[in-house]
This record gives C-alpha cells, structure tokens and sequence, in this order.
C-alpha cells in the first residue's frame, strides 16, 4: 500500500453509503475508489473528487436503492409476511391483554372517525348539488348583481340577439303556494311557472310524457311523482285535470323525485304562458329567473360583456341614459353554495360555502384529536412495551423491523376503528341528517371513491399517529431497558405535553363557539320586534275573504277566543316588495331610496302591537290604496323609523310632510315604531303601510291561549263558509320565524354536538397522559410518601402539571376564540357581544372537566400503599 | 426468425466485453475497456445496470472477486458468462450476419466503410 493515499469527499462516500442497498455497497464503492484514483493520477485530486461526486450521483438509481428485493442475488431470507402476521398477532394479544386501554383508545378513534365519515359524507353531499343536470356547466342564471330575479323581457331579447351563442332560454317565476282543486277536493302545492326550454336546460327525468311538449300546450301542468301521491293519492295521474285560478288544466308529464342534491324545489311545474300577465315583455315587471344554456363553444365571461351591452342599448332605447344596469352570468352550479342574494327570492335551497367550510375544519379537528388521543396513549404504555422491546433487538430485530411493528398494530387500531365507525356512520345517517338539515343518500357511502378515500384516509391517520411512537419504542437501547433502567425522555413529554395542550386548545375554542352562537340566538329569538309574533297565526285568502272583509272578520270575533283578525298583503316576516321614496332631486337613480311597503287593513297595526309614535292610525283613518287612481285623493301613509330618518325628522315633526313614493304624493298620516321585518342580519330598512283593500292575499288573526284547537277548527270553520275552494293551510307567526333562523338552530347544534365529542375525546387523551405520569412517576411518589407526604400532597403534585396544561390551553383558546366569535357576530346588524361570562364560564368548565378527568387516577396513585411501587428494585 | 433472447445493443456489448476478459470482468474493468478501447462515452453506473439486469435475465453470473490495495480494500464483483448468455450472443450474431448477408452486394463496397 502506498503511504500516502487522496481520499475522496467524505459528504460523497457517506451519502452513498446512505442510499445504497448494503448488497451493492462494497463492490461499487470498490470500482468507485479505483476510478477516484484513476482520475486523481490522470487529471489531479479536484477534477477526481468532482467526478467522484458525479458518479455516486449517477449510481443513484433503481438498482442501487435501499428497499427490499433491490438486489438481483436476492432470494427471500427475510420472511416478512410472516414476521407482520406475528406483529399483528402480538398487537391483538396486547390489546386484550389491556382491555381497559385499548377500550379507552379505540373508543377514541371510533368517535373521531365517525363524526368524520359523516361530516365528510355530508360536504361532498353538499359539493354535489346540481351536478347531475347534464349540462351543468353550460347553465347561467342572468342577474343585475343584486337581485336573483330579473324582468321578464331578458330572456327573449337574449334569444333574439344572440341566436349563435345562446342553446335555450328559460323564464321561470315561483309563485309559491297556489290553490288547486282536484274533485272538488282544494289543496295548495309549490308552483314554479316556466317556460318551455326549463326542461330542455335541466335534467329532470320524465316518468311519463316527455320534455319538449309536456309544458307547449296551454293549460297543461307537469307534477313531481311525490307531489302525485301527496295530492292526487296515487301515481298515475297523466291526464287527470286539476282546477288552478279558474283554469281546468290537464296534468301532461310526471317527474321523478327530484334528487336530495337538487336546489330546485317545486311540486308542481306550469307554462308561464298560463299567465296571461307574465308574458308581455317589459322592464318593469322583474320576478324572473332567466336561466340560459350556451353553446359549448360560448366563452362565458366574453359573453357576460355582450349581453350587458346588448341589453343596456334596449333599456336607453325604452328609458334614456343613465337607466343602465349591471348583467352578470351566474353559472348555475354556484348557486346553492354561493347565492348571497340576501333578498329572498332564491329559487330553491341554498346552503353558503362558510358552512361547508365550518363542516370541513370541525372534521379535521376532530380526527387530528383522535389522533393525538392515539400518540399519547400508545407512548403512555412505553413502559411495559419496553422489556418486549428490549428482548426483540437482543434476538436480532433491527429498528427499521420494531417501527414496522408498531406501526403495524396502529395500523390494526385504526382499521378496526374505521370498519366499526363505518358501520357507526351508517347507522346514525338519519340522526345526522337531522342536525345538519340535509338528506343524504345512504347510496354514497357504498361508492368506490368515497371507500377508497375513506381507507387513504386511515392509512394517513395510522401513520400520522402511529410513527412517533413507533419511533419512541424502536428506539429503546436494549441493554438499559433490560437492566429494568427506564426513563423517558423530557422531550417526550414536552411533545406529549404539547399535543394535549393543542386537544384542549381546539376543546375549548369550540366550547366557546357553541355557547356564542347559542347566546345569540337566544337574543335573537328573545329580541323586541317592534311586534308580538306569539299567538298569531296566518294563513292564504282569497278574492272571495277579501271582498267580504268586515263581515268575515266581524264573525271570526264573535269567538271570544279571537282576539283579533286582519288582513293583510303580507305576514310582517315576508315582506319582499320595495318602491322607490324619492328623498331627492331630479329623476336619476340617485334621488330615489329603497323603500318596502305592505297593503294592511285597519286592525293590522292594533293585531301585531305594532307602536304608532306620531299621527293616526288606520282605525282612525284610512285612504284606500286603490282609490286614489279613481277618486284622486292621496292615499295613507304610515312610515317606520328607518323612512323619516331619511330626512332627518322626528315622528312629530314628519306626521303632515309630503313624501312621494313610487310616484304617488302624499302626507305622512302616522309614524309606526321599527319593527324587524327582515332577518336580523340586516338593518332595518324604510317601510311603509298602505291602506290597501285590493292587496289582501293573508289572514292574520291574534287567538287566545285557551281551548286553542277548538278555535282553529272554528277559524276553519268561517273560512270554509266563506270560500268553500280555499284550503286552511295556516300557520304561526313565531314557528315561521323561528324556522328563518334554522341556520343558527343547525349551527348551534352542530357546534354542541363536535365540541362535546372533541371535549370527550380530550379527555380520554388526557385520562390516558395521566395514567402515564402516574406509572412513571410511581417510584418518586412512593418514596415522597416514605418521606411523609400526604396524600393531598401527591394530588397537587400529579395534577399541578396538568392545570397548568389546561391553563396554556385556555390562554391560546380564549383569544382566538374571541377573535373568530367576534367576526362572526359581525354579520349580524344586531348581536350580543362575546362577553366575559362566556370566557369565565369556559375557563370554569374546562378546568373542571381537566379536574374530573385526572381526579380518578391522581387519587388512587396518591392513596396507593408505597410498598408497591418500591418492593421490587 | 423468431427471437428468444431479448439482448439491448449496450447490453450485447458489455456481455461481450464480460467474454472477452473472462474470468476478470467487472463493472470498472468493463467500463475501461469501453472506453479506451471502443472510444465510447459510458458511465460506470450504466455499465454497472446493465450488468444487474444481465444478472436478472441470467446471462450472467457473478460472484465476489479479490480485493486489491487499489480499491481500499473493497472486493471485486467478477461477471462471468453463462450458457444463456453465450446462446444469446450467438444468436445476436447469427441475426447480424443473416442479415449482411441478405444486403445487395453493390450497396456496400468491403473496406469502404
């Protein structure tokens, strides 16, 4: 050998020994050498160490790889098939063996899991909607960015105008409820009125009658199968005929069920040309939804900026400059999560994308939880893993062969979860469609995607939870294990530490959240309306109850259980329609301000407890609406709040001042007190209350608290006597508005329900630490209670670390809590504010949980005799 | 002619080389010969590939060699052909010469190329 030798780069050599498969190593690093010192004699010792570099980095391949089978002289002298039965073999015996542990961890993983399947089922449920119309992404809804609706002239001038772009058009108009008779017999159904293209943009099978014709003929109606059994009592009703307004129309098409993930919602479909108002194409009458379908080669967005143009030529045509509107394409697809229309006239069901969002995140919290759960108690049991450690490295297990195990029986854990929580899920599909007001298809948890997702998922959880201790345990030197030397590294408990800081953490964020949002709607619900909602019921009526009002009123009071009856045009919780108030100067659409209205009659205002501020009320005097045509007079006026503020009066001083609405001049009669007419996200906005005979489509009547169904049935009694064809479909005032905050209900719910489930799951995690502590620390309190400890003196000692673990917690949790809580209330125009006693009583309340969780296990270490912890040394 | 051996160009050419060095072949050595002898620009790690997948289809075999002071002690891998092997350089060959054979005489004039 030569005295004197060039090395090659150490880095070079090293991380070849790193990635190359211990078969090859020796032979290649042999020709690898010579090479080296080849070079280093022909070009000098740098050129050779950057070609030594070169070549380990081309070496660098399949062949050379460290995995199983990379050699070609392989020949099976490992049999790991066997050695995984045996891992998992062992895994089970373990978990027998520690029944109440593996109880506690599977329980675990079993409650993270299932809330998991199921929140997932129900946002792709969710992400899903509408997708089955075939042509889902050629359908647009035309709107002014404002309004879902638009006037019905839109659709047939897009038509006309763009006839290359534009596949079909369809206006469709929701009329709600409409009264029908069938054999004499009336009911009220769910109606959408369309025109002919509906059918041809949306996919919505026919059971029978087809497509193209079932809405060309007049009079003709299209129903949905279970609207077929609901009101007809059977299937088969092609042909059959049903009264509508006067009309005898023949049922031409039965649909399918409309699909759960469908956010259109009717039970009955009408031509719009039924509608001998609706077809005349004006800008003035807008309660369209115009939907189009483009071609396929329509680029949508070029599109949107030609139609806006095209249309605004139309409108300086009809009404001069300065009458412009926005035109947007909203493709259809958005619609269900993304509508944010806060006027109310969706067309069927929407859902908000915050929602799937909130879903989402409670999901992965909660599984990162259950998660955790499985680290803590799987490292929390170290202890008596690590002689069976010890033995397995002294008969030749290498470490790569111990992580495998462990990870192997995470794997068992996990798996056994999922097949259990699946089943789990299934079951309680309908209790959870309840909390989250969908309906989903027990059909998807047996599709492909959704398992194979479902197992990737448990593959993730069990490596995620199952590697750091894997880790830990593979790691034990054999030779202080078996010697009975045992200590856990501080680290490790810093990390297990951590992770049970972080469950608490997300615990208590989310106990926040629920009493937050259960705080607000119960001010919501509790909120002075400017009206009483309680004891009011309401119901449709007719041309035959509104020409007829005084009588029928004067005899719905002749029960003296009736406490009062009006009509009206609206229920105070569906006011939709607004005019203009003029508050400026000149004709533009500045000096003009939103203002809703509503036709009542006198005992309206007196029916609701509405509060007159200034001026008469109806009683006293009232100019009919519909007069003032006729007979010239100015009508009544009586103005909320929100309206005289827009010109800055008080009510005393705005009772007489002429205001102008929707071109009509009049004075202020009376100032009524604002009342909540809108959701309480909103403001209050300006209304005003006409006296308006032709507008009654509502009875409203205030009923005494007594003999309540006897009432109804006499309240039903007079409607029939009065218009024999009109079904009593009533309803009351404060269930209708309760159900307008059914996404808070929901929310309230789905927020109790995961921060109960993410609280207990915690609490198993931090059941399980503590067992941990106390086995570790056993030895140390036995001989501090030698030394004369007390047993409280133990208590402290174990639980002081895990208060402080639920104080950090609280640190953290609290102020994000607020932060979050707090941008969510934002929303609302009136709200609570988060509030100290929501903190103090989390803090409370978690630190309770923490004490009863670690109480159990604190006492019985601290009461044990020290004798058996110290006997064997 | 139906082909039974399935033998890359590269492959062939090591597969020789391994012959022509019997008994002292192996991945350095191949790699020398290639390119000094056949002008050639190789990679040590190309050579060494294909050696592995010859060793796969079992044109070779290999066992562990002497080391020398050269190498820091490493012990050679030498490659030795096997009766496979041999069969399928023969009928590498065979397939070449049938069809030089086959070519028009005119088209190539010997010792012109």
């Amino acid at each position: 050998m030569e005295p004197f030798l060039p090395k090659p780069p150490k880095l070079a050599e090293r991380f070849f020994k790193f990635y190359c498969n211990e078969d090859l190593h020796e032979e290649i690093e042999g020709d690898l050498l010579e090479r080296f010192y080849e070079h280093e004699e022909v070009y000098g010792l740098s050129v050779a160490k950057r070609k030594y570099w070169i070549n380990v980095f081309k070496f660098f391949n399949w062949h050379t790889l460290k995995r199983k089978r990379s050699s070609p002289r392989y020949n099976g002298v490992q049999n790991n098939i066997a050695m995984f039965k045996n891992y998992f073999k062992i895994a089970f015996r373990n978990a027998l063996k520690h029944k109440a542990y593996t109880a506690i961890n599977l329980s675990g993983l079993v409650v993270g899991l299932t809330s998991f399947i199921l929140i997932i089922a129900y946002v792709q449920h969710q992400l899903s909607f509408d997708n089955f119309h075939e042509n889902i992404s050629r359908i647009y809804r035309v709107t002014d960015g404002e309004n879902a609706i638009t006037p019905n002239i839109v659709a047939p001038l897009m038509e006309r105008s763009f006839p290359d772009e534009i596949d079909e058009t369809s206006r469709t108009i929701i009329m709600g409820s409409q009264i029908f008779n069938y054999n004499a017999e009336p009911f009220t159904a769910n109606v959408f009125f369309a025109d002919q293209g509906f059918f041809q943009i949306f996919t919505l099978p026919f059971l029978e009658g087809n497509a193209e014709t079932a809405l060309a003929a007049k009079n003709s109606i299209v129903v949905t199968r279970k609207a077929a059994l609901k009101y007809f009592g059977k299937e088969d009703v092609m042909g059959e005929s049903v009264i509508l307004a006067g009309r005898t129309c023949s049922i031409t098409g039965i649909l399918a069920d409309l699909p759960n993930n469908s956010m259109l919602d009717f039970e009955i479909m009408a031509p719009l040309h039924d509608l001998s108002w609706a077809v005349s194409e004006t800008w003035s009458n807008s309660s369209y939804h115009t939907f189009v379908m483009l071609k396929d080669f329509v680029d949508a967005e070029q599109f949107e900026a030609k139609t806006e143009t095209t249309l605004n030529k139309n409108i300086t045509e009809a009404f001069g400059e300065g009458n412009e509107s926005r035109i947007f394409l909203q493709p259809f697809k958005n619609i269900y999560l993304q509508s944010d229309f806060k006027m109310g006239y969706e067309i069927g069901n929407t859902s908000s994308m915050e929602y799937v969002y909130i879903f989402l995140a409670v999901a992965i919290l909660i599984l990162v939880i259950a998660a955790i759960n499985y680290v803590n108690l799987a490292t929390s049991r170290s202890v008596e893993r690590a002689k069976e450690v010890g033995v397995r490295k002294v008969v030749g297990a290498k470490k790569s062969q111990l992580v495998n195990q462990f990870l192997s029986e995470s794997i068992l854990f996990v798996f056994a979860s999922l097949m259990v929580s699946y089943g789990l899920a299934l079951a309680l599909l309908p209790n959870f469609d309840q909390l989250s007001g969908m309906k989903i298809d027990p059909s998807f948890f047996f599709q492909t995607d959704f398992i194979l997702m479902l197992i990737g998922i448990a593959a993730v959880v069990s490596l995620l939870a199952g590697i750091y201790p894997a880790l830990l345990l593979s790691g034990f030197k054999p030779v202080s294990v078996l010697k009975g030397k045992f200590s856990s590294s501080s680290k490790g408990n810093a990390l297990r530490k951590s992770l049970v800081v972080f469950q608490f953490t997300i615990s208590i964020f989310l106990l926040v959240a629920t009493l937050v949002v259960n705080k607000q709607l119960n001010f919501i619900q509790h909120k002075d309306l400017g009206y009483d909602r309680e004891q009011v019921l309401f119901f449709r009526v007719d041309s035959n109850i509104s020409k007829n009002r005084a009588a029928f009123e004067a005899e719905l009071l002749q029960n003296p259980q009736v406490i009062n009856a009006s009509l009206g045009s609206n229920n105070p919780l569906n006011v939709g329609s607004a005019n203009g108030i003029k508050t400026g100067e000149g004709e533009g659409r500045d000096a003009y301000e939103r203002i809703y209205f509503m036709g009542v009659d006198e005992n309206y205002i007196d029916l609701m407890g509405m509060k007159i501020l200034a001026g008469k009320d109806f009683k006293e005097l009232a100019i009919a609406y519909n007069d003032t045509d006729t007979t010239g007079s100015k009508p009544s006026y009586i103005v909320n709040e929100a309206a005289i503020a827009l010109f800055n009066w008080t009510p005393e001083e705005a009772v007489g001042q002429n205001i102008t609405i929707s071109g009509q001049e009049a004075p202020v009669q009376a100032v009524v007190a604002n009342f909540h007419f809108m959701n309480l996200q909103q403001k209050i906005e300006p209304f005003v209350l006409l006296y308006y005979p032709d507008s009654y489509y509502y009875g409203l009547i205030k009923v005494g608290p007594e003999n309540m169904a006897e009432t109804i049935d006499f309240i039903q009694e007079k409607v029939r006597a009065f218009s024999a064809a009109l079904p009593f479909d009533y309803q009351f005032l404060d269930t209708r508005f309760n159900n307008m905050y059914k996404f808070e209900t929901r929310l309230k719910k789905v927020f109790l329900t995961f921060a109960t489930i993410a609280i207990i799951i915690a609490c198993l995690g931090m059941f399980g630490l503590i067992s941990y502590m106390a086995l570790n620390r056993a030895k140390e309190i036995g001989i501090r209670k030698v030394l004369g400890a007390s047993v409280s003196n133990v208590i402290v000692l174990l639980s002081s670390d895990f208060l402080k673990i639920g104080a950090l917690s609280l640190l953290i949790a609290l102020p994000l809590a607020y932060y979050s809580m707090s941008t969510w209330l934002n929303d609302y125009e009136y709200r609570i504010s988060v509030g100290i006693d929501i903190m103090a009583f989390s803090a409370m309340a978690a630190l309770l949980i923490i004490c009863l969780t670690i109480g159990y296990q604190a006492l019985k270490t601290a009461m044990t005799n020290p004798s058996r912890y110290l006997r064997n040394e | 002619m139906e082909r039974r051996y399935y033998l890359g160009e590269f492959e062939e050419m090591v597969l020789l080389v391994v012959v022509v060095q019997h008994g002292e072949a192996y991945g350095l050595s191949i790699t020398n010969v290639i390119e000094d002898e056949l002008k050639r620009s190789v990679s040590m790690s190309s050579v060494h590939t294909a050696l592995y997948r010859l060793e796969e289809k079992g044109y070779v075999k290999s066992e562990m060699g002497g080391a020398t002071g050269k190498r820091g002690g490493r012990r050679k891998r030498i490659f030795l052909i096997t009766a496979t092997g041999k069969a399928a350089l023969l009928e590498a060959k065979q397939t070449r010469q049938y069809l030089w054979g086959q070519i028009p005489g005119h088209l190539f004039e010997i010792g012109g190329a």
